[in-house]
């Protein structure tokens, strides 16, 4: 590497940087199927049985179906870092910034998962109850929520009380995840950074750049 | 080349070193190396555990991960009893055999084979009758037990409160006020019982002899005002399963008749009786068929677990006047250990022949709040749960749905708390029950120089004092002779070291209490511990057993054997353990053709109510219709339907790692056939020895699956099969089949 580097003006850099896909493929990928083990395993401690069966598979599955939602996400933070601290000259601001924005927004995407995987089985968990009253020849919720209103009362009881201690768990469950799912990309995102050591994004340098006498600054390193 | 770009990866002079590794080049290797310590840290620590549960495969690791979600999001606690302070004072119980009624044919609706003699509902009417030439018995002898609301106490040691880390603490009287920590009595804790005792009554039954019980329910009257608590059923319901008799399902007290027929509810409500004929008479009236200890249970839809842990659990030993008559002098039989004596009422009672029910207990410790999904169905709303309750310390606790499955910290032979026995210089049967709602045990025969310690004072805290007292001293020092299981008699006698015990099973055993294993005799005084081995802090399955290798340190005394005096002159043990006992039925040799047709049903575990909840094929117990089989090689998914008089192969998986299920099949026995795709037929492994017996509960290990072979004879109309795991039965690992 010559050692009489042309530095663009700061400005010139900015619109010179670009987002390595390479980089956004691998935390796409790696968070994505990390984040998709724990939505499966949650989902078989809260989630219907309908959907229990084989975790392995179903993890493979939903997992690489997200792939392209995490790649876009991780993209998203990567750009918006770009726009605010690529500028930077402290590599550990660049890339803890980075990584934060990684981690939240992915996480944040791996709680959507949760939250729309619990929506379904809720559905799927009020539909048994209903059945379940039916069999047992007990009200169901709607037939209860009926004879409670004719009476005017407030109450909630059999397949209602059964209804709410299933939203109360999803609730919880949902609580619980979005704290795992953080510091689990925490660990995984900084062990990516460590690995990889690359870049996150990737500098465009022109062939005959404009000559300027110059100090002799050590380049920053971007990555 | 303007405008053309290079991508190019820098470094910064600071961290090249001409003569060195770059630093990047350092962290790489410095994160795969802590990837790779990580794990392997991992798989030594995790791997051997997923293994011994069945999670060590690419579902399994998901599934542990689901286990440890559950835990965290289930949240529940239990109390910790209070210490029993003078263990083994109290003799074991040992029941005398209930009478027969004399006076049966002047009551206002006497038994009888006619249309609606069979309940007070007057609408059913029984299939078969003993004098039926297809069963060519005389009239059957006739019992009368009535349910009943009772109070019951567990020991008559004082007792300690202790809190979870075994520390002194206070507790509470009968109307919630503190009382200081230190030694008190304990309060007798309400039950439902079968003629108000637990256990209830044990009828001593013989092949040849039918036997009608009329079970009256009279749960609703309370003389006493004890206060019922917040389990059992609550609108006082019973329905009683004879476990596992031969039996018509008007007589078999299964939910799936008593939905569809007779009652038409989840049981007979107070007020109703119904007359359970049980015809002691073998399957097909194949003598091979003959069992030898069954016990009668409640079977109330949805509320079974709470019913038996209430107390209604009666035992019924059956002999056999041909072979196993309960006389050791008659050398026409087996002359197994026991001495008979006919009593003047009709019954008859069998000496050195002693039926053991375990059963685990928790009880209140006044600070633990009461909460289930049960509560919220409006069960018991006088108990205004979710609270406390300090006015039921040291009472009966029941939580009706866990999530991680019920245990109790106490540990009962006979309704006693540690109890003791003390037995001559001779052989012994023991019969063996697991009356337990979860609890699975691990039986040896221990001697301890040094005697019990109480956990606490071991150190031990929280679950660790499940069991009260160790012996950490204990060493095997005799050896049991197996001579029967679930099914009955054994083709030949096991000697084992130990057995497990799963909940309802039977085992019955040999103890030679003139010698030790190692063949020096005993003398007067010595003391004996029978002895649980097998640590279980949740219903979930063990934590550490022997079969797996585990930790030898946990030796739970249960009951404490004090060797006595040699047999009396006049009464000498001439028992004796026989080499060859009775033949199995035949299982066909071209068993394989059924492979193909065979029924499978998949127990499985899911999430309702905010609750765990349990399936079999993914459905829910319908107790009007009868499930349907997955489909099985040849394509099909049959009912659970099988004609009279027909024979198959039924498959039973365990569809997930970390749970233990014990299934059940009503009305007749069966034997294992393929455990986990290995052919166990006349070859059983050294982990279930006595595979080759019949029985009627599949002990069924994390993702285990095991086909078995069964007959479907005699009896038309429906029963079911379930997971007796009382919690997981009650909430709905239960299928309705039929013989059509």
């Amino acid at each position: 590497m010559s050692s009489q580097q042309t530095i663009e003006s700061p400005i010139d850099e900015r619109y010179q940087l670009r987002v390595s896909w390479r980089t956004v493929a691998v935390f796409a990928v790696v968070l994505a199927y990390v984040d998709g083990a724990v939505v499966t395993s949650l989902q078989g401690a809260v989630g219907a049985i309908e959907r229990n069966r084989s975790p392995f598979d179903r993890w493979l599955r939903d997992s690489t179906l997200m792939v392209p939602v995490y790649v876009g996400a991780v993209w998203l933070a990567l750009m918006v870092a770009r726009r605010w601290v690529a500028r930077s000259e402290h590599a550990v601001r660049r890339v803890g910034a980075s990584a934060l924005l990684i981690i939240s927004i992915c996480s944040a995407v791996g709680l959507a998962e949760v939250v729309n995987s619990s929506a379904y089985d809720y559905r799927l968990q009020t539909r048994h109850l209903d059945l379940m009253a039916e069999l047992n020849h007990e009200e169901t919720a709607a037939e209860e929520a009926a004879a409670a209103e004719l009476a005017g009362l407030d109450v909630c009881d059999g397949v209602c009380a059964a209804r709410r201690s299933t939203l109360s768990v999803h609730v919880r469950a949902a609580i619980y995840a979005g704290v795992v799912l953080l510091l689990i990309n925490v660990v995984v995102v900084a062990w990516l950074l460590v690995l990889r050591s690359d870049r996150l994004w990737v500098r465009r340098v022109t062939k005959h750049p404009t000559r300027h006498p110059e100090p002799k600054h050590p380049e920053p390193s971007l990555s | 080349m303007d405008g053309e770009e290079q991508l190019r990866s820098t470094t910064s002079q600071d961290d090249t070193d001409p003569d060195g590794v770059p630093r990047r080049t350092v962290l790489r290797w410095g994160a795969a190396g802590t990837a790779a310590i990580a794990m392997g840290g991992v798989g030594s620590l995790w791997v051997p555990d997923l293994q011994r549960k069945g999670l060590w495969s690419v579902d399994g690791v998901f599934d542990a991960a689901t286990i440890a979600w559950a835990d965290s999001l289930y949240r529940e606690t239990f109390p910790t009893s209070p210490l029993i302070l003078h263990p083994f004072d109290d003799e074991l119980p040992i029941p005398k055999a209930l009478a027969p009624s004399s006076d049966y044919s002047s009551w206002a609706d006497p038994p009888g084979a006619g249309p609606g003699q069979q309940s007070s509902l007057g609408n059913e009417r029984h299939q078969l009758w003993p004098t039926d030439p297809k069963v060519g018995y005389g009239s059957p002898l006739v019992y009368k037990i009535d349910l009943t609301v009772d109070a019951h106490s567990f020991t008559t040691s004082k007792v300690l409160p202790i809190d979870k880390s075994g520390d002194r603490t206070k507790s509470f009287d009968e109307n919630g006020r503190r009382v200081k920590a230190g030694p008190r009595l304990l309060p007798a804790s309400t039950i439902y019982g079968f003629n108000g005792t637990f256990p209830g009554p044990m009828i001593n039954a013989e092949y040849g002899k039918s036997a009608i019980v009329r079970f009256t329910n009279r749960l609703d009257e309370n003389p006493m005002g004890l206060d019922r608590q917040d389990f059992g059923d609550p609108e006082f319901l019973f329905l009683t399963h004879l476990h596992n008799a031969h039996t018509a399902p008007e007589s078999d007290g299964n939910p799936h008749y008593s939905m569809v027929s007779g009652p038409k509810h989840h049981g007979y409500s107070p007020g109703q009786w119904c007359d359970n004929l049980y015809l002691n008479w073998p399957a097909g009236g194949d003598a091979r068929e003959k069992q030898t200890f069954f016990w009668f249970h409640d079977h109330t839809m949805d509320r079974t677990g709470a019913n038996v842990y209430k107390g209604m659990v009666g035992l019924y030993p059956i002999y056999d006047p041909v072979l196993d008559m309960g006389d050791e002098t008659n050398e026409n039989g087996l002359q197994l250990p026991g001495r008979r004596t006919d009593n003047p009422d009709g019954s008859f009672d069998v000496k050195y022949d002693i039926p053991l029910a375990f059963y685990d207990v928790a009880l209140d410790d006044g600070v633990t709040i009461h909460q289930d999904m049960h509560d919220g169905m409006g069960d018991y709303p006088e108990a205004g749960n979710p609270r406390t309750h300090p006015e039921w310390w040291g009472k009966s606790f029941y939580k009706h749905f866990p999530n991680k499955g019920f245990v109790g910290d106490l540990f009962t032979v006979n309704g006693t708390a540690y109890p003791v026995l003390e037995v001559k210089r001779r052989k012994y049967r023991f019969r063996f029950l697991d009356a337990s709602i979860a609890r699975i045990y691990d039986f040896k025969l221990m001697s301890s120089t040094k005697g019990p310690k109480a956990a606490r004072d071991l150190g031990h805290s929280g679950d660790e004092l499940q069991g009260q007292y160790r012996i950490p001293d204990g060493e095997q020092c005799m050896q049991f002779v197996q001579i029967a299981s679930d099914g009955g008699l054994l083709p030949h006698p096991i000697t084992r070291d130990s057995f497990e015990l799963w909940p309802a099973k039977r085992r019955e055993v040999i103890v030679d209490f003139t010698r030790y294993q190692d063949g020096t005799p005993t003398t007067k005084g010595d003391v004996i511990y029978l002895t649980n081995t097998m640590e279980m802090t949740d219903g979930r399955m063990w934590d550490k057993s022997d079969r797996f290798g585990d930790d030898a340190d946990y030796k739970v005394p249960m009951m404490k054997i004090v060797i006595g005096d040699n047999p009396p002159p006049h009464e000498p043990d001439v028992s004796k353990i026989p080499t060859f006992l009775r033949a199995l039925p035949p299982v066909p040799q071209n068993w394989e053709d059924l492979m193909d047709n065979r029924m499978i049903f998949e127990v499985e575990r899911g999430s309702a109510g905010g609750e765990l909840e349990w399936l079999v094929n993914g459905e829910p117990f319908d107790p009007e219709n009868v499930l349907r089989s997955l489909k099985n090689p040849a394509g099909k998914r049959p009912l659970a339907q099988q004609p009279m008089g027909s024979f198959n192969l039924w498959e039973i998986r365990n569809g997930g790692g970390g749970w233990v299920h014990p299934m059940h099949l009503h009305m007749e026995e069966h034997q294992n056939i393929m455990r986990d795709g290995e052919v166990v037929l006349n070859q059983a492994g050294a982990d279930h020895p006595d595979d080759n017996s019949r029985e009627d509960v599949i002990a069924l290990d994390p993702g285990e699956d095991v086909i078995i072979y069964r007959g479907f004879r005699d009896f038309v109309g429906p029963y079911v099969a379930h997971c007796h795991n009382l919690a997981h039965e009650d909430h709905a690992m239960m299928f309705g089949w039929e013989i059509t």
